[in-house]
């Protein structure tokens, strides 16, 4: 019978005992983060101001972190957003100094000030962090880095919070026009355990403080040009055509469609596709922009050869970022598989 | 946060109750057994985050569903994803008669979207008006989906049981 042969090929699809116990445990050693319902978020707000001392400062510890970082410049200047917030709790103070990047990509500046006498000198950071932002959007990627310090061996450190946000539509809104929601816990680091390859990490924890930043408003002026040209190129040869285009401060997004792309799989094996289509940004003197070493690499994307939904075509999604923030008024063109688009006013 | 024993027991339960359905549906979907195995644990992690029981079992069931088919639909679309062929995922299974094998095949063969209402509906017993709703659909187009279903099916089974 019929539905009993579908049972029973389904039946047959299951995780082994070893898949099973294996992801069990990875679930049960990892440390749980709750979201808050808004009652209970209150009530913890509540407690946190009560032992919390937080106050607006114009920063006491030298530069923004993130204008530092960037060394200022049109680029920065277009793109970024001056905070000055800082909140004490254990004795730490941390200061968001600055916040710069667009609907797809968002930096956070930190100062950190620990008490006298102790020493940051490894790669401390928040041990926890809960980002939130009102539509309920999550980014799918980040992590932090330590910026540079001019003093190792002292108290202070200047760290960097990456955040992205992927388009998994194009034109999709993304981060722009935000309230942001931002609370860190704890300060430390977790360090490897030997032996390295068994995966598990021990936690040095430096201070049990809670730093509530709460809401801050994302009102970073969007520089961002988009376009749906609908203009035929070739990816390698393959018919395609350009949907949509957008050049923000951090990168390119380029999404081609087309039935060309149809099994384009068998010519770009294993998502090499994203890498196929030339994108080069060119500045009004002509210069093709470098793209450095990124925050989250040069290249990204994704791609469907057959049976997307939506969009009913396949098509490849190429993101191309910069690790330097580009100055928008700057541009001339960006040429996608050769064909020039202006950028230009 | 550190769970206490009693949670522990509690999500353990959980996750027994529902992790072959989880993973079956992330393979089905993903055609590929790391990448299942990854969204399967992403399920569970959420439902941890999530800190709020199940109103019943249903709920329960329901929630995992359209959590995994979000979360493979996410992993099909991620930023840094490429599609990846679904080898591995036929080679690990040992089907019992060659013929599910195949059957197997067809279904990975089908749409993302007729694979879910044939699997919702056929396998785990949801009407159309339940299954329309998981998939975020209306009726009518739920139906229309199982007719092109059953018709690239059709090789392999006798689809005549199979009446909406």
């Amino acid at each position: 019978m019929a539905y009993e042969r579908l049972q029973r090929t389904l039946d047959q699809v299951k995780p082994s005992q070893a898949q099973e116990e294996t992801i069990l445990e990875a679930l049960l050693a990892e440390p749980v983060r709750q979201k808050k319902s808004p009652r209970r978020y209150a009530a913890v707000a509540a407690v946190a101001a009560m032992l919390l001392v937080t106050c607006t400062v114009a920063v006491a510890l030298g530069l923004p972190v993130l204008f530092a970082h960037f060394g200022g410049g049109a680029g920065y200047a277009q793109s970024s957003m001056f905070v000055g917030k800082s909140v004490i709790s254990d004795g730490w103070t941390m200061t968001l100094t600055d916040c710069v990047g667009d609907d797809r990509r968002l930096y956070l500046g930190f100062a950190v000030e620990a008490p006298e006498g102790t020493v940051l000198d490894e790669e401390y950071t928040p041990l926890e962090y809960i980002v939130e932002f009102s539509s309920g959007k999550r980014c799918s990627a980040s992590y932090w880095t330590e910026l540079e310090d001019g003093d190792p061996a002292d108290n202070k450190m200047r760290l960097a919070l990456w955040m992205e946000y992927i388009q998994y539509e194009p034109g999709e809104p993304g981060l722009l026009g935000e309230t942001m929601t931002l609370r860190l816990e704890g300060f430390g680091a977790y360090v490897d355990v030997e032996p390295l390859d068994s995966g598990k990490v021990r936690e040095v924890r430096l201070s049990d403080g809670v730093w509530d930043f709460g809401a801050l408003d994302l009102s970073l002026i969007d520089r961002t040009i988009r376009m749906e040209p609908n203009v035929p190129v070739a990816v390698s040869g393959l018919p395609a055509v350009v949907t949509y285009l957008e050049v923000s401060p951090t990168g390119v997004n380029v999404w081609l469609e087309g039935e060309g792309l149809r099994d384009h799989e068998a010519l770009f094996p294993w998502g090499s596709c994203i890498n196929a289509p030339e994108i080069v940004v060119y500045d009004k003197a002509g210069n093709a922009i470098d793209q450095g070493e990124p925050p989250f690499g040069k290249r990204g994307g994704s791609g469907c050869d057959s049976d997307p939904e939506p969009p009913e075509l396949p098509y490849i999604n190429v993101v191309q970022t910069y690790e330097n923030l580009l100055d928008m008024e700057n541009l001339d063109h960006v040429d996608v598989c050769g064909v020039t688009f202006p950028l230009g006013e | 946060m550190e769970m206490d024993a009693d949670q522990q027991e509690a999500f353990a339960e959980l996750y027994r109750r529902r992790v072959g359905m989880v993973y079956q549906l992330c393979l089905m979907l993903l055609k590929n057994v790391s990448d299942a195995e990854d969204a399967t644990q992403t399920v569970f992690r959420k439902v941890l985050e999530r800190g709020e029981v199940f109103r019943d079992l249903e709920h329960e069931k329901a929630w995992c569903i359209v959590t995994a088919r979000n979360e493979c639909k996410s992993q099909l679309r991620h930023w840094w994803r490429t599609r990846r062929v679904g080898e591995e995922a036929l080679d690990t299974l040992a089907w019992e008669q060659p013929e599910d094998g195949a059957l197997w095949e067809l279904l990975l063969a089908l749409s993302q979207r007729e694979r879910m209402a044939v699997y919702l509906h056929y396998y785990q017993g949801y009407d159309t008006a339940q299954t329309a709703e998981l998939l975020g659909t209306k009726p009518a187009t739920l139906r229309t989906w199982l007719y092109r279903a059953r018709g690239k099916l059709k090789q392999e089974l006798e689809v005549e049981e199979y009446g909406v």
